[in-house]
């Protein structure tokens, strides 16, 4: 188990190091660099010395060395904690980010709740009861979900929100509590909010899982087992949970690992982004379309750890779960 | 789902009598004896309701929209006015005064600015009425981009020089948005084919080829793409995207879009046809071509592919909607395609603000569209998958 | 409702099958699963039921235990169930009317694998891949064995007043006990095995201890034997005999193998299309078989020694689609004794030819 886990791991670092070079290669391959787009704004507002500051600003953040270098100097203080500055906010990465984490996982968690509370029973109740209205009507509205880009989504909800509702849905608290102490008010308001992009998020996820339920669940209710586990005098709803999805559910757990985990911070970005929310979404995406280097290599390196240890754990819970799997 | 009940796959002809099959069962059984491979594909689909409804959507798509698009719109893509950001013009058949016509009209608009938003402000005239001609005469245009012609499908009364039909409402140029959904479509569409088409011959023919010669290009072409599929797909997109530089000519930053989207998405297909070629070289067939000396081109080409061809349609088809939808999402951050082309991702950007929603909802519309595009492609592929591979379950 | 009896009139019946009719609907039409089974399976005896695949054993053995799957449905008939219980000190018979029970409700899930237990065809796939050998014993004893609670009463004398369910120790020592009847070694290890570290014959003797933790009066075997190799058939074949015998237990064994049926049962009953043809003691069938189809049955067992010059014996034709029945007797198409003019209008009867012998052939009916 130790040598698998040392095993993992070092793979996983080799993965970070080459993937983190060339994401900032990508990051640096369009033409220009960050400083341009500066220099036309300082321009614009009549700074004389803008070209001065913009020197200096290059010199700054080293945009005038090398990518190699830049990516050397970049990587080792990353090791150590540093994540650089962000061009935009003239701020420490590492400030910004934690900021916005605690709201990146808090929806994230809402969201896969809510995806896992909903999907899991209608996909089971749409298993057992094949071919029935609420399977028939079940299984086009996941049909239906599975097509839906969260992003369009989110424009037609801010749309109703906007312009047939006249609310305010942008962002995670109302302006009063945005920079307030935390207080249970605080905390009724952030529900209030939160409820929205957590269901345009869990939209599209619970379709794909409602699905994938139910196929599973199908394949493993027509196995032997479970005929022999009713001969057996069980009753039927113990026979479905305690026998059937318990063996049906095993690939979801992997789904959950690989795809969800990486999921909260990269399914939800453009979604966060549409609404302004405070997670790391906006700024993501903010960084990657101006060349913002540092802040948008942070995040994919983060973003990449995140999809390893997803796999990891995926494999791990999988492992876990199937006792066939864990001779390896 | 509903597809059909019964389970059953049409024999293929032992000496047993069926074991399903109605009373008029020797004729049908007859008939499947000796219908061809894809003859058999064809008529299990036709029993998938949903495959069909997807095939009729794709099919009006294309043709509306990427062959036909001059003549279903009223107004050229790029056609300027002077109605900027006006409101949609609705049908109606009942004037103000309760007569009923057949030929439905819309309402003329007149132009306001709106003192405390700044903003232009368009408001329905009842007085002005524009009745909508069908086929009539319009703006002339090359079909097909060969076929010089003036007719559209509707429009506004050719004689008639106030006349004019927005029933989607204009842009901030004075455009028609009906007809830039429909244009929009062309490139879109045709975007997820074209670039569906090459993710399929790269990824498919390296997975092949990984799959059926294994050893040192096997490993060295999967762990390729474990390493790209590490990278999370949506920032990927964007950084790459964002490489195509904003001066380049349309068609090429077109080209480039295309690349930027085979290179991010043929990895999935290229493992997903490893595994079936892998699945398929050990079975019967191809020892027993082996064993009369067929080479290893011939192997590749005329037995694997064609066997693993069925699975590779359906992920292919799959795949589109994806492929649609990055176009969409990179259109929207105001990268990929942009203006003077015109693709559904570049009239995303249009609605790209608050502002933009809250007073010119509108330009929202394409949304629907989009989305019953992406609907059109996925049913097309789960009739597709229920059609080609009867052991997928229902 | 259920009848109850002295138990001296119903001599030693457990299960009465009666004129068994069971249908399934399918889109292209109705599939006469079962039409007519009828017969009796006698307390520590074994029934061997014979037929070949898709004649309707496996779904009549479901039907006793009212789990015919979707989409069939019992339309004729009936089950009854002879349960014998103590009543103010002796013994009555309760007679169940198994068609009658709720598939989901409490009466049959007792039944189910508490008094009538049931071993399937696959071992391979007939354990729950995620608990081990003793948690599927546990599962059952749990849910069907009581253990007396015994008081003292008034009079000094032990009366039992109350059931309680078994401990966790309590099971695994019954599921240990278990492993090592039917054979297994080491069971104090194999009790924490999974399905997928026991080889098939050793789980099909899972199964088996499975089904007799819970001490049923009967135990259907649907093709237990059919999926293993020879060798660890006769091992399986031995100890079901073993337990049989130790535990007074009657079989109701379904298979396709006349050998394994002689082997194990003493009355026997061969079914095709759905009706049992011919019903008798085991020495009765295979010495004088009366019905045309166990006879060709019987002829078509290759012999060894035989003259190699002679073809195999096969019986003609084939099974006929369910959707297009001949008319009259089911069989004829195929019968080596058809009487054109008879067997194609009329549909034979259950008739007497024995003591005990019963078959449904126009050979013996008056018409």
């Amino acid at each position: 188990m130790i040598t698998y886990l040392m095993r993992r791991l070092g793979y996983a670092l080799i993965m970070l190091v080459i993937v983190s070079f060339v994401s900032f290669l990508i990051i640096d391959l369009p033409p220009g660099d960050f400083m341009d787009q500066k220099l036309a704004e300082l321009s614009q507002r009549g700074d004389r010395s803008a070209e001065t500051r913009i020197e200096e600003y290059r010199a700054k953040y080293g945009l005038d060395k090398p990518l190699l270098q830049r990516y050397w100097m970049w990587a080792s203080n990353f090791v150590k904690g540093d994540f650089g500055e962000s061009f935009q906010f003239e701020r420490p990465v590492k400030d910004i980010l934690g900021e916005r984490l605690q709201m990146t996982i808090l929806l994230a968690m809402f969201a896969l709740a809510v995806m896992w509370i909903v999907a899991i029973p209608l996909g089971v109740y749409s298993a057992v009861n094949q071919y029935s209205l609420g399977d028939q009507v079940m299984t086009t509205i996941a049909f239906i979900g599975m097509g839906m880009p969260n992003f369009l989504l989110a424009l037609l909800v801010l749309f109703f929100a906007v312009v047939v509702m006249d609310a305010d849905i942008t962002g995670l608290f109302s302006r009063e509590f945005r920079d307030a102490a935390w207080s249970l008010a605080k905390v009724w308001d952030l529900l209030k909010h939160m409820w929205i992009p957590s269901l345009i998020a869990a939209v599209t996820g619970s379709a794909g899982l409602i699905r994938i339920m139910r196929a599973n669940l199908l394949d493993t209710l027509g196995m032997p087992f479970v005929e022999a586990a009713r001969a057996r005098g069980l009753k039927n709803r113990t026979v479905i949970w305690k026998h059937a999805v318990r063996i049906a559910i095993n690939p979801l757990v992997v789904i959950l690992g690989s795809e969800h985990i990486p999921g909260i911070i990269n399914r939800n970005m453009l979604l966060a982004y549409i609404l302004n929310l405070p997670t790391i979404g906006p700024v993501f995406i903010g960084a990657l379309l101006v060349q913002d280097s540092y802040m948008a290599g942070t995040c994919l390196v983060f973003l990449i750890m995140l999809t390893l240890l997803g796999n990891l754990l995926a494999d791990i819970g999988l492992a876990w779960l199937d006792p066939r799997i864990r001779l390896e | 789902m509903t597809t059909d009940k019964s389970s059953e796959t049409p024999s293929t002809g032992s000496g047993q009598a069926p074991s399903t099959g109605s009373g008029q069962a020797p004729e049908r059984d007859k008939k499947q004896l000796s219908q061809s491979y894809w003859a058999l594909v064809w008529w299990r689909f036709k029993r998938n309701r949903m495959g069909i409804g997807g095939m009729i959507i794709v099919l009006i798509s294309l043709i509306c929209g990427t062959l036909f698009a001059e003549f279903f719109t009223p107004y050229l893509v790029n056609q300027q006015s002077d109605y900027i950001e006006a409101r949609p013009q609705w049908p109606h058949f009942i004037d103000p005064d309760g007569k009923f016509h057949l030929r439905p009209f819309v309402y003329g608009l007149n132009e306001e600015i709106d003192m405390t938003l700044h903003i232009r402000v368009y408001t329905v005239d009842t007085s002005k009425q524009y009745p909508i001609h069908f086929l009539v005469r319009g703006v002339p245009y090359k079909l097909l981009g060969l076929i010089p012609m003036d007719t559209h499908i509707f429009g506004p009364d050719p004689d008639d020089p106030e006349a004019h039909v927005y029933i989607f409402g204009t842009d901030g140029l004075g455009r028609d948005i009906f007809s830039r959904i429909v244009y929009g479509a062309r490139l879109s569409l045709l975007l997820g084919l074209i670039g569906q088409a090459l993710t399929l011959i790269f990824g498919a023919t390296l997975g092949a080829i990984s799959g059926y010669y294994g050893g040192g290009m096997d490993m060295f072409i999967m762990r390729t793409t474990e390493f790209l599929q590490a990278f999370p797909r949506e920032p990927i997109l964007l950084a790459l995207a964002s490489i195509i530089p904003d001066n380049w000519d349309p068609m090429w930053i077109y080209f480039g879009l295309t690349i930027v989207l085979a290179f991010v998405y043929w990895g999935g297909l290229a493992r997903q046809v490893r595994g079936l070629v892998l699945s398929i070289r050990e079975r019967e067939f191809v020892l027993a071509a082996q064993s009369f000396g067929a080479s290893d081109r011939r192997l590749l080409f005329r037995h694997l592919i064609p066997n693993a061809m069925s699975n590779i349609i359906v992920n292919a088809t799959m795949m589109i909607p994806a492929m649609i939808q990055s176009e969409a999402f990179l259109g929207f951050l105001g990268l990929g395609l942009r203006p003077p082309l015109t693709s559904w991702g570049v009239l995303m950007n249009e609605v790209s603000s608050v502002r933009a929603i809250r007073y010119f909802p509108w330009l929202l519309i394409p949304i629907p569209f989009i989305l019953i595009s992406l609907l059109g492609f996925n049913m097309l592929g789960d009739g597709l998958r229920d059609a080609l591979d009867p052991y997928s379950g229902r | 409702m259920n009848e109850v009896k002295e138990t001296s009139e119903t001599n030693n019946v457990l299960v009465e099958v009666k004129d068994l009719k069971v249908q399934f609907d399918v889109r292209d039409g109705i599939i006469k699963a079962v039409d007519g089974a009828t017969f009796d399976i006698v307390r520590g005896r074994t029934l061997g039921v014979i037929g070949e695949s898709g004649c309707g054993k496996s779904v009549t053995a479901r039907a006793i235990l009212r789990m015919v799957p979707r989409p069939g449905k019992v339309v004729g008939g009936e089950i009854l169930y002879h349960r014998r219980i103590q009543s103010n000190g002796s013994e009555m018979t309760d007679i169940v009317r198994i068609n009658d029970l709720d598939p989901d409700g409490t009466e049959i899930r007792k039944i189910r694998g508490g008094e009538i237990g049931m071993i399937f065809q696959e071992p391979m796939s007939s354990l729950t891949p995620v608990y081990t050998a003793g948690s599927h014993i546990n599962e059952a004893v749990g849910l069907h064995r009581l253990m007396p609670i015994r008081k003292v009463g008034a009079q000094m004398t032990e009366t039992i007043q109350a059931h309680r369910q078994v401990t966790k120790e309590e099971a695994r020592e019954i599921a240990i006990e278990m492993l090592y009847r039917v054979g297994l070694p080491k069971p104090e290890e194999r009790v924490d095995s999974y399905p997928h570290q026991l080889s098939g014959g050793q789980r099909q003797r899972v199964m088996i201890a499975i089904a007799l933790s819970c001490q049923p009066k009967m135990l259907i075997a649907d093709e237990p034997t059919t999926a293993l190799d020879v060798s660890i058939e006769a091992q399986i074949l031995d100890i079901m005999r073993d337990l049989q015998e130790t535990v007074d237990m009657a079989i109701m064994f379904i298979t396709h193998n006349l050998g394994v049926v002689a082997e194990m049962a003493q009355d026997m009953v061969v079914m095709y299309m759905g009706k049992v043809v011919e019903k008798a003691s085991a020495l009765e069938i295979f010495y004088e078989p009366q019905h045309p189809y166990t006879r060709a049955l019987l002829k078509s067992i290759p012999h060894v020694g035989k003259k190699s010059q002679e073809r195999l014996f096969t019986i003609t034709g084939m099974v006929p689609d369910p959707f297009n029945l001949p008319p009259g007797c089911v069989f004829h198409p195929r019968c080596p004794e058809y009487m054109p003019g008879k067997c194609d209008r009329i549909v034979p009867s259950w008739t007497q030819v024995g003591e005990d012998h019963w078959t449904r052939c126009l050979l013996y009916e008056e018409v």
